[in-house]
């Protein structure tokens, strides 16, 4: 039998890789600020609340800077940056999400779907991701134009607590993901997003690079 | 294989030609409208006088009236409320106006000497674009045209601007490089 050839395969840039992790640190500030103004809000005096608050807008603006890049970056980057590689809208696209659909419901059974950059399936999912994000990012803006007084009662901050959930279920799952599809397939996807290679055999980078 | 498509889009010129142009229109909506608005708070500050000191004279001959007492306080505030809409919003929206066009005459500059994929400065080309267009165009619709609504948007520039700063600085670490 021939032996197997493993290939660090170039497949994110830097500017994704380095907006991802900024998302990921600014998100977890907006997550730990909003959880505390969630759950504490009412046992904390005025003070404490009103400077919570002010954290938790200032890693909103931050968050809100690295989505406006990665939401431009879908336009003006590199082809694994773009709308385009997130969304099935090629015929391989369309194929790739039904094979991950059918590996989802055969219980992980099979051959996993091969395919160079984002998921297809995994791609609309972070796509409802960047509009929940920018929906928070608004509603969150206009909740603080609000007066503290008329902010509880607001429709706008129940949304907005809406929406938190939605981005913890997004974290949940994007996590469960990344660690299911790096046991089954093995190409290290974690790593990827710190140097910007996946790991593919010399015939799976054959089969990539014959495709449209 | 190579990320970058070899094309140029945005390379910073459309900065240093949108900032020139947006410089000019700041700069003519200074007189135009900044300062026919102060001239409106000189006419208010004229009459807030008038009427303090109408009841000045009256305290010297016993207690103002409230007729005048009312006046005056009415003056005053018109008079503060007026520095608030005009002066003070105006001004701001024609400051960050004059700012926001040079920042890209100047970050237009940097991004054409850059030496990185025309896909980054097509990103930092539009951040600093977004940047003047949703923050001082903005604050120049809230106060010189009364869209009020316009003012909820004026963050997106906030953050675009400082996204385009943080990034135009990243960029110009690996960027700029000595000719030859």
């Amino acid at each position: 039998m021939a032996e197997r050839r493993y290939i660090l395969y170039p497949v994110w840039d830097p500017l994704l890789r380095g907006v991802h992790w900024w998302n990921v640190l600014t998100l977890c500030g907006q997550l730990v600020t909003g959880a505390f103004i969630l759950y504490l809000g009412e046992e904390l005096d005025h003070m404490d609340h009103e400077g919570l608050v002010g954290i938790h807008l200032v890693f909103g603006y931050l968050f809100a800077a690295g989505l406006l890049v990665r939401t431009l970056w879908l336009f003006t980057g590199p082809e694994s940056a773009r709308l385009r590689d997130l969304l099935p809208v090629t015929r391989a696209g369309r194929r790739v999400l039904w094979e991950t659909v059918r590996f989802y419901l055969g219980l992980l059974r099979g051959t996993p779907p091969l395919y160079r950059a984002h998921n297809p399936f995994a791609g609309i999912v972070y796509c409802i991701f960047f509009l929940v994000a920018w929906f928070q990012v608004v509603t969150g803006a206009m909740t603080l134009k609000l007066a503290a007084a008329l902010r509880e009662d607001s429709a706008l901050l129940e949304l907005h607590e809406a929406g938190f959930f939605l981005i913890v279920l997004f974290i949940a799952a994007h996590l469960a993901a990344v660690f299911i599809h790096e046991l089954v397939e093995r190409r290290g996807l974690v790593s990827a997003m710190v140097h910007g290679c996946k790991i593919f055999t010399d015939e799976e980078i054959e089969a990539l690079e014959g495709e449209p | 294989m190579s990320f970058y498509k070899q094309e140029v889009f945005m390379n910073g010129k459309v900065n240093i030609v949108f900032g020139l142009l947006y410089f000019a229109a700041t700069a003519l909506l200074g007189p135009v409208l900044l300062v026919p608005g102060k001239g409106g708070n000189f006419q208010k500050m004229a009459e807030a006088t008038r009427a303090v000191e109408k009841v000045r004279t009256e305290s010297a001959g016993g207690a103002p009236s409230m007729e005048s007492l009312g006046e005056a306080v009415t003056g005053i505030m018109d008079y503060l409320k007026d520095i608030n809409r005009i002066g003070f919003v105006k001004s701001a929206a024609h400051a960050h106006g004059n700012l926001e066009a040079l920042l890209n005459v100047v970050a237009g500059l940097v991004i054409l000497t850059l030496v990185v994929p025309s896909s980054y400065k097509t990103v930092l080309s539009l951040l600093f674009l977004i940047g003047a267009v949703f923050h001082s165009g903005m604050l120049y619709l809230v106060s010189v045209f009364g869209i009020r609504w316009a003012g909820n948007l004026t963050f997106i520039g906030a953050v675009a601007i400082i996204a385009g700063l943080v990034l135009l600085g990243a960029a110009s670490i690996v960027g700029i490089r000595k000719a030859g």
